[in-house]
């Protein structure tokens, strides 16, 4: 005999004899036919429950690289009895080939509405490069945590492709330290986000300059502002609560009953509503927002359109223009239009008008030539 | 990525090595090795797992398979059930999902039907789980710029292709637009925003211009040629995209009130600090935009402020007495 048989060897083995069957295999015939298995069982060295489980378990990790192999119940003695048995039909488990349209045939018979074949998935030329552009882009997201997956979703859908058409864009994602430390924690939380499983972590809270544990069940991963923030419902505040992934250390998934869902995402809970927005733009001053109307000056008034800072309310000749802006937090949307150096002015309501003034006031003070001295 | 050697990195890098390989013509190594960020020896450990076992097992699968290696060309026969890829699992599906929903997509598909047609196909043929439903995506990446008129994919079929492009730029502080013609070389997402880094036709130069400014781009006839020693990288610094060739060195104090704040940035951005004895910080920055630097002190209000050169005080002075009227 020669040396142990690896459990990589056990799990093709059972993949190739299972492909080859058109019919169910009864467990019996599974372990007769996988050695890993038998060889237990002869030996002696494993109870026929050991062998069971082993099996159920290379079934369940088979399952999540993309290979399904199927319980089925059948009749035997003419209907009399029934019985159990694997499956794994190759149409179920093995990539259709990805047939390529070109642009004009794609339009006289869209993809779409071509009968379905288990063979061949027609792709329009466009529609390839996209998925396959996109898929680069997200894997070369920084700290992206499905990053494995993104790469092998590309290499299957490029299998079959010309590499021509695989040509990498020239980009480059600027990668920073938070976010590269951040890698390992990110990838704990994809997996209870996608698990469902409740998590526990310490988090360094900048508004309040503490650091405490909380314990929240995950709805989203967000991606903006270069930063990865985690979106949960916060156990201890009874309510949704943003996370920057960078403050977050020591995650722990709840370890009980893996693979059942500690809880559910509710139906009306769109993560893009969070998208877009500060972590300190959550939530809103008392009194909901306040419509602002803001002068731009040109060109920045153009700048602000092409961004969709806001709605246009007018226009004027030399360009500029006045915009409905609709401010959920004051005073992040002060320091905001201080930073336009003066290309945005605020026209109305006079209170936020005049809080700005306040404010432009305080820095000019800061430098005035008398004060601005003592360093 | 899979360069593991556990029982999943290693089924993972079959899953791929074998239908490949079993192709008419085989697969190079040296190609295996990078399509799956591996390298050629592991790829060989890889292969010895399934040849090791053929002169004891009883009668199995390994039996059948025949494995050359002419060279760098490897080559399978009778790979049985591994002549194909498989289709693409939960996550993988997920990736696509988000690939196509073109969050950060540089190539997008028309409409936001035809993307979703597109993923519920692929889907229900290709892959597994449910993400077709927009409202299910757990994860998302904010595309910062809306870019409803494209501009980003025109510059970077541009880049692409190697084509001149015209641009309106609305530069910072500038009192009207700017028409410029590009090269565009790389196209680079730091600090959340994107870049253009290129040759400037106008100005005869290398520069760096902020996708959100370009209020308009379409290519134009000719091509270009991207130099040799051109490195984009050398563009990025502590996650930020500037030209140094010209840059000065600004000392900005930040209050104590902030500091927490600008000390966490700093340290992910690498740059050092000096901390004072109130409690609040001072950073060096280099600088080779004065409007960049003035607006990020403003964006602070007076919670910052530039310590030196003084014509930058003077700047934000100006500015700050303008803007209070």
């Amino acid at each position: 005999m020669a040396d142990k048989i690896t459990k990589l060897q056990r799990w093709l083995d059972l993949v190739s004899f299972l492909a080859a069957r058109r019919f169910p295999v009864a467990l019996e015939d599974v372990w007769a036919a996988i050695p890993a298995y038998s060889e237990g069982l002869e030996g002696g060295a494993k109870d026929p429950e050991t062998v069971r489980r082993m099996f159920e378990r290379d079934k369940d990790e088979l399952r999540q690289t993309g290979i399904p192999i199927e319980t089925v119940t059948f009749d035997i003695n003419q209907g009399s009895e029934q019985s159990h048995g694997y499956r794994l039909a190759t149409r179920d488990f093995h990539l259709p080939y990805l047939r390529l349209v070109r642009a004009a045939e794609a339009e006289a018979a869209p993809p779409s509405r071509r009968p379905a074949s288990h063979a061949d998935f027609v792709i329009a030329e466009a529609e390839a490069g996209a998925a396959l552009s996109g898929l680069r882009e997200v894997a070369a997201l920084p700290g992206f945590p499905l990053r494995r997956e993104a790469r092998a979703a590309f290499r299957k859908l490029a299998f079959d492709l010309d590499p021509d058409l695989l040509t990498p864009a020239p980009v480059i994602y600027a990668e920073d330290a938070e976010t590269e430390a951040a890698a390992d924690t990110l990838r704990l939380l994809s997996d209870a986000l996608l698990a469902r499983k409740r998590v526990t972590f310490r988090y360094r809270s900048m508004t309040r300059d503490d650091e405490g544990t909380r314990t929240v069940r995950p709805y989203g991963l967000l991606f903006q502002h270069g930063r990865w923030y985690l979106v949960a419902w916060a156990e201890d505040r009874d309510d949704v609560r943003m996370f920057r992934v960078g403050r977050i250390s020591e995650v722990a998934a709840n370890p009980k009953t893996p693979g059942t869902p500690d809880y559910q995402v509710p139906a009306d809970f769109d993560l893009r509503d969070y998208s877009g927005r500060k972590a300190w733009e959550l939530g809103e001053d008392n009194g909901g927002p306040v419509q602002a109307l803001v002068w731009f000056r040109f060109p920045r008034s153009v700048w602000a359109e092409r961004n969709g800072h806001g709605e246009r309310v007018t226009e004027d000749e030399d360009g500029s223009q006045v915009r409905r802006i609709a401010v959920h937090r004051q005073e992040p949307f002060l320091r905001w239009m201080l930073s336009l150096e003066g290309d945005a002015r605020i026209e109305d309501p006079p209170e936020l008008r005049d809080a700005f003034r306040e404010l432009a006031t305080a820095v000019a003070r800061r430098y005035a030539p008398s004060e601005g001295g003592d360093r | 990525m899979t360069d593991g050697i556990t029982a999943e990195a290693r089924l993972e890098r079959l899953l791929h090595i074998l239908p490949a390989a079993s192709r008419k013509d085989g697969v190079l190594i040296s190609e295996l090795a990078e399509a799956l960020g591996t390298s050629p020896h592991r790829i060989e450990e890889d292969l010895r797992e399934i040849t090791n076992r053929i002169f004891y097992h009883p009668g199995g699968w390994p039996d059948d398979v025949s494995i050359l290696l002419e060279g760098d060309r490897l080559r399978v026969f009778h790979a049985r059930g591994f002549e194909r890829p498989v289709r693409l699992n939960a996550r993988e599906t997920l990736c696509l999902a988000l690939a196509l929903r073109g969050a950060q997509a540089a190539v997008r598909v028309g409409s936001g039907e035809a993307r979703t047609e597109l993923l519920r196909r692929a889907e229900s043929h290709l892959g597994a789980g449910g993400w077709s439903g927009d409202e299910t995506a757990p994860i998302h990446a904010q595309d910062h710029a809306p870019d409803a008129t494209g501009i980003r994919e025109t510059l970077l079929a541009a880049a692409r292709h190697r084509r001149p492009c015209a641009m309106v730029y609305a530069k910072s502080g500038a009192e009207d637009l700017d028409a410029r013609v590009v090269h565009p070389y790389a196209l680079v997402l730091a600090g959340g925003d994107w870049y253009v880094v290129g040759w400037c036709a106008v100005k005869e130069g290398m520069r760096v211009f902020r996708l959100d400014r370009v209020l308009e781009a379409a290519e134009t006839d000719g091509s270009f040629s991207v130099p040799d020693d051109f490195d984009a990288g050398a563009y990025v610094s502590a996650a930020q995209v500037y030209h140094a060739a010209d840059d000065v060195e600004v000392r900005v104090r930040y209050s104590p009130r902030i500091a927490r704040w600008v000390r966490e940035r700093a340290a992910a951005g690498m740059v050092g600090w000096e901390e004072e004895s109130d409690g609040g910080v001072v950073i060096r920055h280099r600088v080779a935009d004065p409007h960049w630097v003035v607006g990020h002190a403003l964006h602070y209000g007076p919670d910052a402020e530039i310590l030196e050169p003084e014509e930058f005080r003077a700047m934000v002075r100006e500015v700050a007495e303008g803007m209070a009227g």
